[in-house]
């Protein structure tokens, strides 16, 4: 694929449909009198639609079969079933206790699907059931983070974190030696992109919580991907980048961050909002002095 | 009259193992390949412009020919995806990687006879399965003994041939640079086997 091709399928065509979809369904909404539920719903639904075009385009137009062959496109199929999971969170507001249990099973299942391979190789099936309940608890207790994470920054700057963490994770992959996973992980990026703008125009509008179990459960399932079928140790990085959503949390929670006047806060909120992008950078400029330092034929 | 037949018989078996190299009327021969005198290479064009080399390191599988029933003649051959090697580290890890070969979901790939025949006393026939990437598609192509032996220090009944085929990667889902790297993907063998 041409660069400038690949800009296109994984960039271009995700930002594309989900500002499309953003502005044909959302927009015109944002005065009317439909639930906020239903407004917010939409949102989750522009950028699920984006990803499903990105990772169609970034696949040749092919559709990927269902069980796919090759888990870099459960994905595809895990993003409709987050979307689901949010439009009947949105609409039927489930006890906090049911809601956490189907977020478990959905990460149990997206985890499962993903690592099934392995039971072909070196795992035994006690080691795959261990290992997915055992992903699946760290991911729901990541998905908590972020979302109390999300709760406690203003809208806007929720995104920002959001997009900070899926474009760390896409430079993470993509320096793990896999283009694809890292591509499709980028489209999910993209695809958020015009939610942060109508997050930034319209800062009512509660877009920002929803499009949560899009991000967790299509993360889980490309970066379990990259985990465990590229040839590269991604564990540190992944767990430092993972980690930031926390740090942002605990900046937002500290005492004197709380009692501060409304201006400065607002700056030190959107300051550690950005703390996943700025750990990106930080990741992605060791991993590339690494790379360079081990091996001068990058180009080939 | 029994001589007469006696002896046409024994022309008929030198005749026969001249030919084939091994006695006729014999029961099926089993060979192992031997991975060390094997070589898997493959080809693969690269920006349209020239085809890029290289090869598996690790490839297993048995030959049985039947001289008599040729249905009861068959190929098996496996090779490691991970033993991919293009004379670039860097390069192999993501040829192995989930783009191309994804050699942790799909560790093996395999060709199978359905149907060897025999087309001269050099040349067979090859009809069958290539399971690649977790696909399985049929493939053909002729494979040509190159010799037989004699190992200089087991003793063991040596043979030797090569085949070439052509497959499209994209019919097994190997869509990654499309405009990169060519569809067609040329695997040339040459397989050394010992009779067991």
């Amino acid at each position: 694929m041409e660069p400038m091709d690949m800009l296109w399928r994984g960039v271009g065509i995700p930002i594309l449909a989900s500002a499309v979809t953003t502005g044909v369904a959302v927009i015109p909404w944002i005065r009317s009198a439909w639930p906020q539920g239903i407004k917010a719903s939409l949102a989750a639904a522009a950028a699920t639609l984006g990803y499903l075009l990105g990772h169609l385009a970034l696949s040749n137009w092919s559709w990927p079969g269902l069980p796919p062959l090759d888990t870099a496109h459960w994905p595809f199929f895990l993003a409709v079933a987050a979307l689901a999971l949010t439009l009947w969170e949105q609409w039927r507001s489930p006890r906090e206790h049911v809601r956490w249990s189907v977020r478990g099973i959905l990460a149990a299942a997206t985890l499962a699907a993903v690592a099934r391979p392995q039971l072909q190789g070196s795992w035994s099936v006690p080691y795959y059931a261990g290992a997915t309940i055992a992903a699946a608890t760290v991911t729901v207790l990541w998905w908590a983070g972020l979302e109390a994470t999300v709760r406690r920054l203003p809208r806007a700057a929720s995104l920002l974190l959001l997009l900070g963490l899926l474009c760390g994770a896409s430079l993470i992959l993509v320096l793990s030696g896999t283009g694809l996973v890292a591509q499709l992980t980028g489209a999910l990026a993209a695809a958020m992109g015009p939610l942060l703008l109508i997050a930034l125009w319209r800062p009512e509008l509660p877009v920002h919580l929803v499009v949560v179990p899009l991000t967790v459960v299509t993360t889980a399932a490309l970066w379990s991907n990259g985990l465990l079928y590229t040839y590269a140790d991604l564990r540190l990085p992944s767990a430092l980048l993972a980690a930031t959503p926390a740090v942002t949390l605990g900046t937002v929670l500290l005492p004197p961050v709380r009692r501060m006047a409304a201006s400065p806060r607002a700056l030190l909120r959107w300051s550690a909002a950005s703390f996943p992008l700025l750990a990106s950078a930080v990741l992605i400029a060791i991993a590339l002095v690494l790379a360079y330092a081990s091996s001068p034929e990058l180009a080939y | 009259m029994k001589r007469f037949f006696t002896s046409t018989l024994l022309v008929a078996t030198a005749a026969a193992t001249l030919a084939t190299g091994r006695p006729a009327s014999a029961e099926p021969v089993t060979y192992e390949i031997d991975p060390v005198h094997s070589s898997v290479l493959w080809k693969v064009l690269h920006m349209g412009t020239s085809n890029a080399w290289g090869r598996f390191n690790d490839v297993s599988g048995k030959i049985v020919l039947d001289e008599e029933d040729q249905s009861k003649s068959s190929l098996v051959a496996v090779v490691k995806a991970d033993s991919i090697d293009s004379a670039n580290e860097k390069r192999d890890q993501h040829l192995k990687g989930p783009d191309f070969l994804n050699a942790k979901q799909f560790p093996e790939m395999k060709i199978e006879s359905t149907k060897l025949t025999r087309i001269d006393d050099k040349t067979w026939q090859f009809e069958g399965n290539l399971t690649f990437r977790g696909v399985t598609k049929p493939v053909s192509f002729k494979f040509v003994r190159t010799g037989t032996g004699k190992h200089a220090k087991t003793g063991k009944e040596l043979a030797g041939g090569e085949a070439e085929f052509t497959f499209k990667r994209s019919d097994f889902g190997m869509n990654y640079m499309p405009q990169g790297l060519g569809d067609e993907i040329t695997v040339v063998t040459s397989i050394e086997a010992v009779r067991q």
